[in-house]
């Protein structure tokens, strides 16, 4: 209940926050009232999409993380880490740089598909016996290094933007828009009702195959399903804010510490914390060095790093 | 009813099982036991269809209407004991008992009454093997196979243990353990089954074993 209390209230706090100088009156103008020029605009189409937008891909990082964090049975499991969304880095900067062109929906759908590859390669990797979770994660990392250096060539043979580049791999939602949120809650929405749905093998799945079997749970199929839906997450979030670090890996760590593993309550809280993080982080990101921004991933970046290393001391 | 008839089981042309023929029958206690390397291990994976026969034949059930411990048990990441120890009760909830209150007995029946919020991970091999022990009852299935189960329990509690699954068996399941525990096998088991090499060297009751 903290974590969603508290992000209503920085999603206001950054709605009224902003390089722009309006005062707080102006700002409420703006908010209220449909015909007030500059202000309405500001607010209305750039604020509150980018609040909505950071709170729904953050939503969604912390949601995929914790799908495969459990699936994969590593408590570094993370899309953008293990090259998931680096497969949607790829296919974006192939539009980008117009290797690829189709219409928007296309993008999203394209950056989807992408990370289901990376994402399905590595559920094949997880599913050999002989592959603990430790070299599963050891893999996963040269994985995420793989793709975002084949991203970063594809960029770098065509030429673009520098700012573009950045908003790719660092992160960035100064392009967010009405459009992205309607895309991002559609797949956010859909994600987490197919995970809410098999919540109760989320569990089995961490006590090894052979345990889950006897469970009644199919290992494979289940481990299938929810990395698909992690994939559909993490390439979403990539489509509208680039490759943002640490959101994934965190969110159900510190959501855990709130309301253990049981795990409607763990997809749930892992998803807001994911989301209060991130738009805590776009907020820094954005007015620390105003009017000058950061890119969004570093300011998570520099927040979730710390925040793993002390989880990583308190843990066993 | 579990039947194995003649089951050969080869690997990279090595015979594991060379021909290995048994029955389990309901409301008894089984205990397996042989030298390492003997087979009892790929015999369980078999009734468990983990692994299939290259020849013979094996009539089990349905691997979800076991409650089975594998001899290599991962280490659940994250999950606290009292939440591993849940997992199996959510699965199969019969009597009328909420959750916590069958998790508080079963902690005290396998000790592990201030061990529930500690991190699965951070406990003692022989602590785990007791959570494991306590997983495998608490899903109140009729068929309940383990392999070597209490191998790092220390001796007091393992008669301790011994006992309890023969009450386990006693009220009706069926109970295959793999043991290296010749004394409590001869003690508390209603049939020996001894493998060597791949093959059944004895099949019969403890008294017959002796002999
Ligand atoms: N996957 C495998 N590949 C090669 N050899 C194996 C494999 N699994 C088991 N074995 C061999 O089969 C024999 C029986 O193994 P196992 O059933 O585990 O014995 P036990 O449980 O009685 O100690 C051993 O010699 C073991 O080395
Ligand atoms: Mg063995």
């Amino acid at each position: 209940m903290a974590v969603v209390a508290a992000t209503f209230v920085f999603a206001i706090v950054g709605v009224f926050a902003g390089p722009s100088d309006l005062s707080f009156q102006d700002t409420y103008n703006g908010l209220m009232r449909s015909d007030d020029g500059v202000m309405t605009t500001v607010v209305w189409s750039i604020r509150i999409p980018r609040v909505i937008l950071s709170v729904l891909v953050g939503a969604s990082l912390g949601l995929s993380g914790v799908l495969i964090q459990l699936s994969t049975r590593s408590p570094i499991g993370d899309p953008n880490l293990f090259g998931i969304g680096g497969g949607a880095v790829i296919f974006m900067a192939a539009v980008t740089v117009g290797l690829i062109s189709i219409p928007v929906y296309g993008v999203f759908l394209g950056a989807m598909a992408s990370s289901l590859i990376v994402a399905l390669f590595l559920t094949a990797l997880s599913s050999n016996r002989n592959l603990t979770p430790v070299k599963f994660a050891i893999m996963g990392i040269a994985v995420g290094a793989l793709m975002v250096s084949l991203g970063t060539s594809v960029i770098s043979y065509g030429r673009v933007f520098p700012s573009q580049v950045i908003g790719l791999v660092a992160g960035s939602f100064s392009a967010s828009s009405w459009q992205l949120i309607y895309f991002l809650t559609c797949s956010l929405f859909a994600c987490l009702a197919g995970s809410l749905v098999f919540s109760s093998r989320l569990l089995p799945i961490t006590l090894g195959d052979d345990i889950a079997k006897s469970l009644g749970v199919n290992p494979i199929k289940t481990r299938i399903y929810l990395m698909s839906i992690a994939a559909a997450l993490a390439g979403s979030s990539v489509y509208a804010g680039g490759l943002i670090g640490f959101v994934a890996l965190i969110s159900p760590h510190i959501g855990r510490r709130f309301v253990g593993n049981s795990p409607v309550s763990l997809i749930l809280i892992s998803a807001f914390t994911g989301g209060l993080l991130t738009l805590l982080s776009d907020q820094v990101a954005r007015l620390l060095f105003a009017p000058i921004e950061l890119p969004v991933g570093l300011a998570t970046t520099m927040l979730g790093a710390p925040l793993m290393m002390y989880l990583a001391w308190r843990y066993k | 009813m579990i039947t194995l008839s003649n089951a050969v089981v080869e690997i990279e042309h090595l015979k594991i099982l060379q021909g290995v023929s048994f029955e389990i029958s309901p409301n008894s206690f089984y205990c397996l036991v042989g030298p390492n390397g003997s087979g009892k291990t790929t015999v369980l994976k078999l009734i468990m269809k983990i692994l299939q026969v290259n020849s013979g034949n094996v009539d089990t059930v349905d691997p979800k209407d076991i409650s089975y411990l594998p001899q290599n048990l991962p280490d659940p990441p994250f999950l606290s004991v009292g939440e591993v120890i849940s997992v199996a009760i959510k699965k199969n909830n019969k009597g009328s008992d909420s959750r916590q209150e069958i998790l508080d007995a079963l902690a005290e029946q396998f000790h592990l009454e201030g061990l529930l919020e500690r991190n699965f991970s951070d406990i003692s091999a022989g602590e785990k093997q007791r959570v494991w022990l306590a997983f495998a009852i608490a899903q109140e299935k009729d068929m309940i196979i383990m392999d070597e189960p209490l191998s790092s329990v220390d001796r007091n509690s393992r008669e301790e243990f011994y006992s309890l699954l023969k009450e386990v068996s006693l009220e009706g399941r069926t109970l295959l353990v793999v043991t290296h525990d010749i004394d409590m096998a001869l003690h508390y088991a209603d049939k020996i089954i001894s493998l060597q090499g791949g093959r059944v060297v004895f099949d019969g009751s403890p008294s017959e074993f002796v002999s």
